[in-house]
């Protein structure tokens, strides 16, 4: 899916597919989903963290930068936006919403490529 | 190696690249919507699909559709270009074993192996002048699908989805169907330096039933699509920000547009695969449920009524298997336009 480059080729730049198949990977299959949220424990686990350190965190983590202050408070705003329309108990509601972060940060064309 | 954008961002402190963004930017604006949307071409167009079957490990063309009597005449001369073929022994000119004829008021050339088709001469056009330079299969592969086999250059599907553009946004313009990995492999399907959004799809992998090709992942069992669509969201507004740092970027663009393309098929094409509501006389015309090919490219192509028809390319391997003594494995491809070299490994034909 994520293509190799043929070795008896001129194939100058190893071709970088960016169809919707990949971007179908990242949104539904179950891989991208359990990491996800093993990587949303593991942020949630940091008990003594606020959100905000939380999503600095994450960032770190995934794109090995920290978040600027535009990126927290989008992440912030996600939590609030989401924990609001689940009908759940608000536990299952922040992991649910923390795994929507992480997958999210997993589908950004800055974890995928080199630049 | 530097790209150009590469080039462009670190010469001159960066200077070009500044250019190039704003460039770029006039010219988004003047395109307004998304690349695929249609774009009219310069003339009227006949054809509304195109369906290219790439039937690779196919019997010669001196066997099936390109007569060559004086292949016949020279048949068990030796060759000029000696060398050139497998083993050590002399090269000498072979024949084809069948007999060819002509057929419909056009009189085309075709060979006893297709006595079916060549009923249906009359709705052929069979082009005789093709021509290559290159001995191995992936070399001959990436230069059938995109012109070149020493540049990397764009498939031959990504410059039509390129030019014309799509009817149908819910669906990729652009589509494979059990793409082959090796010869080649993404390359006979890539956009090369095009936005990235113009390459092929791949349903299904390689060596699959094409019955069960599938746009994998297609369906979230786990998520409803309102929490979907809500983390989609945020990856986009990520994507976009950094896409308004690098706004000359088509791999930014391209992942940005699949996202959205993804998101649409996920509507569209459960709908779209699904061959039940089809009558028995559509699904037996198309081959559905029988042998290799299964008619799965029939639904791709007709696209029912709710919703609107696409224009798409389709590339398709199939295995291709002759009549009852001969069976050929992968044909070498000939280099010499006018006559065929006997080889004795590949083809598996007794001489």
């Amino acid at each position: 899916m994520f293509d190799v480059a043929d070795p008896s080729l001129v194939v100058g730049r190893r071709e970088v597919t960016t169809v919707a198949p990949q971007a179908l990977f990242l949104m539904n299959s179950g891989f991208v989903l359990d990491q996800a949220g093993v990587l949303a424990e593991q942020l949630l686990e940091q008990t003594e963290l606020s959100d905000a350190e939380r999503v600095d965190l994450a960032y770190r983590l995934v794109l090995a930068r920290p978040a600027d202050d535009v990126e927290r408070r989008e992440g912030l705003d996600f939590f609030a936006a989401t924990s609001n329309s689940l009908g759940r108990t608000p536990l299952t509601a922040r992991i649910s919403a923390w795994t929507g972060f992480c997958q999210a940060l997993f589908g950004t064309a800055e974890f995928r490529y080199v630049y | 190696m530097f790209s150009r954008r590469e080039l462009l961002q670190n010469v001159s402190c960066g200077f070009g690249y500044l250019a190039l963004a704003g460039l770029c930017a006039e010219q988004a604006r003047a395109a307004g919507d998304s690349p695929l949307a249609p774009r009219a071409g310069h003339f009227k167009p006949r054809a509304k699909r195109v369906i290219f079957l790439f039937m690779q490990g196919g019997p010669s063309h001196v066997d099936t559709f390109d007569y060559k009597p004086q292949l016949a005449v020279d048949d068990g001369k030796t060759a000029p270009h000696q060398g050139q073929g497998f083993g050590s022994s002399k090269q000498t000119w072979k024949k084809s074993p069948f007999k060819f004829s002509q057929h419909g008021e056009g009189g085309l050339h075709i060979s006893e192996l297709f006595p079916h088709l060549a009923e249906r001469a009359d709705d052929l056009c069979l082009l005789n002048g093709m021509f290559t330079d290159q001995p191995i299969h992936s070399a001959a592969s990436v230069l059938m699908h995109t012109g070149s086999s020493q540049f990397v250059r764009p498939s031959v599907g990504a410059w039509t989805l390129y030019g014309l553009g799509s009817k149908n946004q819910e669906l990729p313009g652009f589509i494979t169907l059990n793409p082959a990995t090796k010869i080649g492999g993404a390359q006979n399907y890539g956009s090369a330096f095009l936005p990235a959004s113009f390459q092929g799809t791949r349903i299904g992998n390689e060596g699959e039933k094409i019955a069960k090709a599938q746009v994998a992942h297609i369906t979230n069992t786990r998520i409803a699509v309102g929490e979907q669509r809500r983390r989609l969201d945020l990856v986009q507004a990520m994507n976009r920000r950094r896409l308004e740092a690098d706004v000359a970027n088509n791999e930014l663009e391209g992942v940005i547009e699949s996202y959205e393309l993804a998101f649409r098929m996920q509507g569209a094409m459960p709908k779209l695969m699904d061959v039940t509501d089809e009558t028995q006389t559509t699904l037996e015309q198309y081959g559905v449920g029988a042998g290799p090919s299964d008619g799965r490219v029939r639904p791709l192509v007709s696209v029912g009524p709710p919703f609107r028809r696409g224009r798409r390319a389709v590339h398709r391997d199939l295995a291709f298997r002759l009549g009852p003594t001969q069976r050929l494995g992968q044909a070498a491809f000939r280099t010499c336009p006018g006559h065929r070299q006997a080889d004795r490994g590949a083809v598996g034909r007794p001489r």
